[in-house]
């Protein structure tokens, strides 16, 4: 089996040519995630998960039983109503799922609070728009902080408990974007870094036969070590403390929206408290035979 | 059991209202928001306090006030909704959708009932549409305001639309500084003959009366405090503890007509224990410079056995009110 996981779109002829592999697979819509689990399944593949991008709200995502047991993750432009939301709930808490919401409207940091603390697991997918730190802040609060046990919150979860002072903590991986894990492929074989890279057609292979030396790709070799290059600039990222969990992710914004630094300095405080706890709720470990 | 305040507007304006000197020193358009209301669930959650009750002004009000509901009762929380059960169109029918049909082991209504006869046509078609829809979830409760109350109406409601056979009564608080109307303190006892003269129609009807906080146990005789324990089934309380009362804006104080003293931030507490204790700690030191309503209760053996807390705290603070501040510094905070 390959090291990387493909992200692929749902392509019956591109996935009958993937054998062994790890699949992220995007479906098209809703009513066909069953039939695309079950289809990439084929041909002894691994699927970490069905995705979905949907513009439209959660509460009118058609949550059904047949996709019980299928890992899935929704990107839903908003929560909707409520009421509605609430109705499916006891499906969605039946579910393998993660539910993310995008930074681009205000009330979706309200939302992922609500649907936090209804024990569903969560994230925040930033958008293109600006969005305010203080509030990020606050969800962050509430995800490492909460005084009750809630659904696990992205990208907060992944950070607090992945970090590790000595190496890069790439939050990008809880968005399929990590060049050291995913790669994205389309049905023509065109291999990216990103799901965006690929939609623009910034491409750095194609064809499959390409993944087998994917490391001796030099835009691959590239993309590896893409986060050095702030280092090479003067700019406020190549000082700040927690690059190597932001990994410049905010440099383009940072002068027009200032804050990032703050926000991922509470974020390092919250991670330790949050190792701190975790520690302390483990059992006294014993050797093992 | 903390009540959360949802919003300050209120649909009606009641000569004994206690809440009012709050409602008039806060914004109007200043209603709880989701956020704060995850923080106080997880609060409560976290204090193994899982029972909230909802208040206003008028709770409904508040427009996210079904979808509020819908989220403590997920949350596992027994919700109590304090209501005058005047609701718009729009918001009557969202809660009868959503909600009537929530069991009432997890869910209630307290209608506060006012005399139909001083009431609005419009205001008693409200509530008797509220009474209709939600009969079977609500407790009717009534203030008392004045020693020549009647309950008949009330009677009426609960055999007409099927309410809890049980009424809250309350007695309306001066408010310390301020005023509004309430049973005079020399006017208790014919308050509390009143009361007396409902039991026998309240027990043919089988109807309990029990009394809210604030009620003082020597307002009743001996005879009197018997009919009321069997009445009661043995449960006959005079207490007068610490209600905690979480405003929209996240502050919290000790009790509705205390709301303009010892208010504090949420934030400074980490459970509703810390709370309780810290405003029983300072209406304790209360008791101790003024015992109760009464002068006899400082010598009261029923008040130094809890029986009795000596009426309502507000009538004590009335006291320091109009004399030079010689109490300890807390009591002016």
């Amino acid at each position: 089996m390959r090291e990387h996981i493909l992200v692929c779109p749902f392509d019956e002829s591109l996935l009958s040519r993937l054998h062994d592999e790890s699949l992220v697979v995007i479906a098209p819509n809703f009513e066909q995630i069953p039939h695309v689990y079950h289809t990439a399944m084929q041909r002894s593949n691994r699927v970490i998960c069905v995705v979905v991008y949907s513009k439209g709200s959660l509460a009118a995502v058609p949550f059904h039983e047949s996709w019980k047991g299928i890992p899935i993750a929704i990107y839903a432009g908003e929560m909707g109503p409520f009421k509605e939301f609430m109705m499916r709930l006891p499906l969605i808490r039946d579910l393998n799922i993660r539910i993310f919401l995008n930074s681009d409207k205000k009330e979706n940091f309200t939302a992922l609070h609500i649907i936090s603390s209804l024990h569903i697991n969560c994230g925040l997918e930033f958008g293109e728009s600006d969005f305010d730190w203080e509030a990020l802040n606050d969800l962050m609060t509430y995800a490492l902080y909460g005084k009750v046990h809630h659904g696990v919150m992205e990208p907060f979860q992944f950070i607090a408990s992945r970090y590790n002072p000595e190496r890069l903590t790439d939050f990008g991986t809880v968005y399929f974007n990590n060049p050291n894990i995913y790669l994205h492929i389309d049905k023509d074989e065109n291999i990216a870094i990103s799901r965006k890279d690929l939609q623009k057609g910034n491409f750095i292979a194609k064809g499959l036969n390409e993944l087998n030396d994917i490391k001796k790709n030099k835009k691959f070799e590239e993309a590896l070590h893409e986060w050095q290059n702030f280092f090479l600039q003067n700019n406020t990222c190549a000082f700040c403390p927690s690059w190597r969990v932001c990994m410049g992710k905010f440099t383009d914004t940072i002068e027009r929206n200032p804050g990032c630094q703050k926000f991922f300095a509470d974020l390092m405080e919250a991670t330790d408290h949050f190792l701190a706890s975790e520690h302390k709720k483990r059992e006294r470990e014993v050797w093992q035979l | 059991m903390a009540n959360v305040l949802l919003t300050q507007q209120c649909v009606r304006s009641c000569p004994y209202c206690f809440a009012k000197k709050h409602m008039a020193d806060s914004e109007p358009d200043d209603i709880l928001t989701w956020d704060n209301m995850i923080y106080i669930a997880d609060l409560m959650e976290s204090s193994n306090e899982m029972g909230l009750s909802l208040l206003g002004g008028e709770p409904t009000l508040h427009p996210q006030f079904v979808d509020f509901v819908m989220y403590l009762l997920e949350r596992r929380f027994h919700v109590n909704v304090f209501t005058s059960g005047i609701l718009s169109e729009k918001m009557f029918n969202e809660a009868e959708r959503a909600l009537s049909a929530v069991s009432p082991d997890r869910f209630s209504f307290v209608c506060n009932v006012n005399n139909p006869d001083k009431s609005p046509f419009s205001e008693l078609e409200n509530v008797r549409r509220f009474l209709k829809a939600f009969g079977h979830l609500t407790t009717p409760g009534f203030n008392i305001y004045k020693p020549d109350f009647n309950l008949d109406f009330i009677l009426q409601y609960i055999n007409e639309y099927g309410l809890h056979r049980h009424i809250r009564l309350g007695i309306a608080s001066p408010i310390p500084g301020q005023h509004n109307v309430y049973v005079p303190i020399n006017k208790m006892k014919d308050m509390a003959k009143q009361i007396v003269s409902y039991l026998p129609i309240l027990e043919r009807l089988k109807i309990k009366a029990g009394f809210d906080c604030g009620f003082p146990m020597c307002i009743f005789n001996e005879e009197e405090i018997g009919k009321l324990y069997k009445h009661n089934s043995g449960r006959l309380s005079f207490g007068c503890g610490p209600a905690i009362d979480i405003g929209p804006d996240m502050t919290v104080w000790g009790c509705f007509p205390l709301s303009n003293i010892h208010k504090k931030s949420l934030y400074e507490f980490n459970s509703v224990h810390e709370i309780r204790d810290y405003y029983r700690n300072l209406h304790q030191k209360v008791r101790t410079e003024v015992a109760g309503i009464f002068d006899e209760c400082d010598d009261c053996v029923y008040r130094e056995e809890m029986l009795c807390m000596g009426g309502c705290l507000a009538h004590s603070y009335n006291h320091f009110l109009k004399e030079a501040n010689v109490r300890f510094k807390e009591i002016y905070q």
